[in-house]
């Protein structure tokens, strides 16, 4: 099912009849292309989100190979089901990100990188230099910052589950048997710093 | 329970966040979504602790994604677009299988490897024979299936497909089954399989094939693809 503004279509159309205006296009109209299958729409989202995309599953996986593998998966599975995108429920961003957290996890819980090492997130090898002060690339690390503060609002136990969780993949079972702590306080805590979290942001007007 | 709370709600009211950041175990996921389907207050919570997870993200140190890894993706997706074109104007619209917002149901065949073919199979006659009602279209190998025998039976609402001297598919391939309605998109089917070592093989084909225009098979990965990503086959006009 396609969602779509009343003429949007047309825009869309009118675009495509130049390679280079697709540049300009908002993801989600992009994504009515990639629906369509228009591989040139495909790769300018590629372009605008494999940055974010990779570095969480380096983040999650710890290893460029299993960063790569994860990826590619998640880039070709929103190629592959681009129809399921629903503009009502998030940004293209958020979408992308959300597949590849899903596929992430996967990797985690079959086992293949499991036996990590963690990512030490002060190391700078491979990090990204600092990208041209573009007023979105500003205000992506405004919003980075605005959640790291936020973060590091929380009480430490409670940044402890939501990173084990997240970023490690851990149910809240394992999670538990791994703190030596009842599964219900495990939930808690998540709860308590989603909570915070989303209000912390708000107060700061991330909306991502 | 309450208007907005579903069935079983106390019992999983804790739950909305493990569910938010992924963290529920895998058997706890289904039995959560199907609370959550019929509770409006499970839904609400989870589209407030959602919007909190949607912003972790962010927090991760930024790295570029190796250029060959673009190259690698870009490629595969102008294979695929390629494949999609050709196969006709609809082709690009045909319906996705649903994966759940977690852990999907994923088809599970079995994977046999051994020498790479390239199969097709070319359009079929159709025959009638057989009882009243029943109706046979005969399908033959090209390429390096040159050698194989597939045969369509379409029995009042009943659909199957037998093969003879059907090779193996490529490593970590097996066969998949498409249907395109008249005039409309190739639909993916769940029909996956690959031949017995003697070369036969039977399956059964959904319902709907009766009112298709036309059936494909071509390889694909053991999980089956939404979309064709090899050669799209022969086609059997039904």
């Amino acid at each position: 099912v396609i969602r779509q503004s009343p003429g949007s279509e047309e825009r869309v159309g009118v675009y495509l009849s130049s390679a280079r205006d697709i540049h300009r296009l908002a993801d989600e109209e992009l994504m009515q292309l990639v629906r369509r299958a228009d591989p040139d729409a495909f790769a300018v989202v590629y372009d605008r989100h494999s940055g974010a995309a990779y570095s969480l599953a380096y983040r999650m996986t710890g290893t460029p190979g299993a960063a790569e593998d994860v990826t590619q998966e998640a880039f070709l599975s929103v190629w592959r089901s681009g129809a399921r995108f629903d503009r009502a429920r998030g940004s293209v961003r958020s979408w992308v990100l959300g597949i590849v957290h899903n596929r992430a996890i996967d990797a985690l819980r079959r086992g293949k990188v499991r036996d990590r090492p963690r990512v030490d997130d002060g190391e700078a090898a491979e990090r990204l230099p600092a990208p041209e002060d573009t007023e979105l690339e500003v205000a992506r690390r405004e919003e980075a910052q605005a959640v790291r503060r936020a973060m590091d609002c929380l009480p430490p136990d409670q940044v402890q589950v939501v990173e084990l969780a997240y970023f490690g993949g851990f149910s809240h079972t394992e999670i538990a048997e791994m703190l030596r702590t009842p599964v219900g306080t495990i939930k808690g805590r998540m709860r308590l710093a989603l909570k915070k979290l989303r209000d912390r942001l708000a107060e700061e007007a991330v909306t991502p | 329970v309450t208007a907005r709370e579903g069935y079983g709600h106390a019992e999983w009211a804790d739950s909305v966040a493990a569910y938010a950041l992924g963290a529920l175990p895998d058997r706890e996921t289904e039995a959560f979504e199907r609370h959550l389907a019929g509770c409006a207050a499970c839904r609400a919570e989870l589209d407030e602790l959602g919007s909190a997870v949607a912003a972790l993200p962010a927090s991760v140190p930024p790295r570029s994604a190796p250029p060959e890894l673009r190259g690698r993706v870009l490629a595969e997706v102008g294979r695929e677009a390629a494949l999609l074109h050709a196969a006709g104007p609809d082709a690009d619209a045909a319906p996705v299988r649903q994966r759940r917002p977690r852990w999907g149901a994923r088809w599970v065949v079995p994977a046999l490897a051994t020498a790479a073919l390239a199969a097709a199979f070319v359009v079929g006659d159709l025959i009638g024979h057989g009882r009243p009602g029943t109706r046979t279209v005969e399908l033959a190998g090209t390429g390096a299936a040159r050698g194989a025998q597939m045969r369509l039976v379409l029995d009042d609402g009943h659909v199957s497909m037998t093969a003879a001297h059907l090779p193996a598919p490529p490593r970590g391939r097996v066969y998949m089954v498409w249907l395109k309605p008249h005039g409309g998109a190739l639909r993916p089917t769940s029909v996956l399989f690959v031949p017995r070592a003697d070369g036969t093989a039977t399956v059964a084909l959904p319902a709907a094939t009766e009112q298709m225009d036309q059936v494909v098979v071509n390889t694909e990965p053991p999980g089956g693809s939404p979309r064709p990503t090899t050669a799209p086959v022969m086609t059997a006009r039904i």
